[in-house]
């Protein structure tokens, strides 16, 4: 037999059903035996019966059938629907997200092309001062090296071996922070922009590309001018002219002749 | 509109209890009235309605069709995290605190008690309470959840949910006393 000890916490277990078989008889034996216990239950009893009796207290709106049903009615539509549905706005984000990249990537590479092409400009209407004026090849790889970032050797052909350009000199540049070396040529009094660049971020681009020598060359036009990138041991280079040839044809121009030649095979089957 | 209970989900009768979505509808009169044991206001207790009803039915993991048992509890716990991670600060501005709890009006009669009447003080009685001892009397008294769901949607002992009983129904008592006798008249 329980006492009352046992009885008063679990009164409200016994109101609320929570106890069952064996235990709530026992529970109903004390109760009708023990007036105190019955008392504090029937004040609790009152007190549920009163809130259970007068529920629900809180009325539902009309207006709320509508608004849920159309959520759930809106759920089953899309159920309702291929999965691949259900993907299309990520797959949009992925396609805008690579779109904006392609874009941002173009703007990178062309803002270099650009550069060399302003460089070139103000170098022909002699706005441009040369740091080094020589035509040594060595005179101005000793200019630059201790200048530049990168270690830069201009090559110094051998006699005999004449090239239809001529060395002018070089300028200090800055591209977005960083040290650029800019190479001033000339050939039949045109002038010939070479720009180097050691920094990770600028990449070749242009509109025809060409391999040769294990090199990548791409060959684009700016505001008429001939533009053409590459990169070589870490080194992104620029050359701009108005050379009146296309393409990888302008190559064969300076390199087309003695031993340089065979780099440029096949050259003439692809032009 | 007539409902009837079916194991422990509030359906509305001669509903066809064949989908996930028809046991959800029918837990909506019971998710609006402890929507606004959470708000108070009606207003604000539609919004976390509607959005408890987006969030448990986008949510990946559901309860199975043929548990209809789980699904009140689980979009219960569902409204009480909408509630919790967004609405709490909003809503709890306006809660009336128990101890700023209006005193209640001796002015109905003991024959003039109406249900409506009833209805009215039960009400306001349980309005005044503060949200945590209100929301475990609509939950236990009119939802009929049991001290485990309860448990489960508070994220707490069972024991807490039994002494937090105790003292919203202690508090309630006291509200009620002068009426509870009456009440029980008027529902007999």
């Amino acid at each position: 037999m329980i006492n009352c000890s046992e009885v008063r916490p679990r009164i409200a277990l016994y109101v609320d059903r929570e106890v069952a078989g064996a235990e709530a008889l026992e529970f109903e034996a004390h109760l009708t035996e023990c007036a105190e216990c019955r008392r504090e239950y029937d004040e609790l009893r009152e007190t549920v019966d009163a809130v259970r009796g007068a529920s629900p207290i809180y009325e539902l709106p009309e207006q709320s059938y509508a608004a849920v049903e159309g959520i759930v009615a809106d759920w089953q539509r899309r159920q309702g629907q291929p999965r691949w549905r259900k993907w299309m706005p990520a797959v949009a984000a992925v396609v805008l997200v690579a779109v904006g990249a392609e874009w941002w990537y173009s703007a990178e590479r062309s803002g270099y092309e650009q550069f060399a092409v302003h460089a070139h400009r103000n170098y022909a209407r002699g706005t441009f001062p040369l740091d080094v004026v020589s035509t040594q090849p060595q005179v101005v790889s000793d200019w630059l090296v201790p200048r530049v970032p990168f270690h830069l050797e201009l090559p110094n052909h051998p006699e005999g071996g004449r090239k239809p350009y001529a060395l002018a000199g070089a300028r200090l540049m800055q591209y977005r922070g960083e040290d650029v070396a800019y190479l001033a040529y000339e050939m039949d009094r045109k002038p010939i922009s070479l720009l180097i660049s050691s920094s990770s971020r600028i990449m070749p681009s242009g509109g025809e590309s060409y391999k040769s020598g294990g090199l990548t060359f791409y060959f684009s036009s700016e505001q008429g001018l001939r533009v053409i990138t590459w990169k070589d041991k870490g080194l992104t280079y620029a050359q701009v002219s108005d050379l009146a040839v296309k393409g990888a044809e302008s190559c064969v121009i300076c390199h087309g002749a003695d031993g340089e030649r065979r780099k440029f095979e096949g050259l003439g089957k692809r032009l | 509109m007539e409902y009837f209970p079916f194991r422990g989900v509030i359906i509305e009768k001669g509903a066809c209890l064949s989908s996930f979505a028809d046991y959800v509808l029918g837990c909506h009169p019971s998710l609006y009235r402890y929507a606004r044991s959470l708000c108070g206001e009606p207003q604000d207790a539609e919004e976390l309605l509607q959005e408890t009803y987006k969030r448990a039915l986008a949510a990946r993991r559901k309860p199975v069709v043929a548990n209809a048992d789980e699904i009140r509890p689980w979009i219960f716990t569902i409204m009480r995290h909408v509630w919790q991670n967004e609405r709490r600060r909003v809503w709890r501005s306006r809660e009336v605190l128990f101890e700023e709890a209006p005193v209640m009006s001796g002015e109905y009669t003991e024959f003039g008690m109406t249900r409506k009447l009833l209805v009215s003080e039960v009400r306001a009685a349980v309005d005044s309470l503060p949200v945590t001892w209100r929301e475990i009397i609509v939950m236990r008294d009119m939802e009929d959840l049991s001290y485990a769901e309860i448990a489960a949607i508070l994220g707490c002992p069972i024991g807490t949910v039994m002494s937090r009983l105790a003292r919203a129904r202690d508090a309630l008592r006291q509200l009620l006393r002068p009426r509870v006798a009456i009440s029980n008249e008027v529902r007999q």
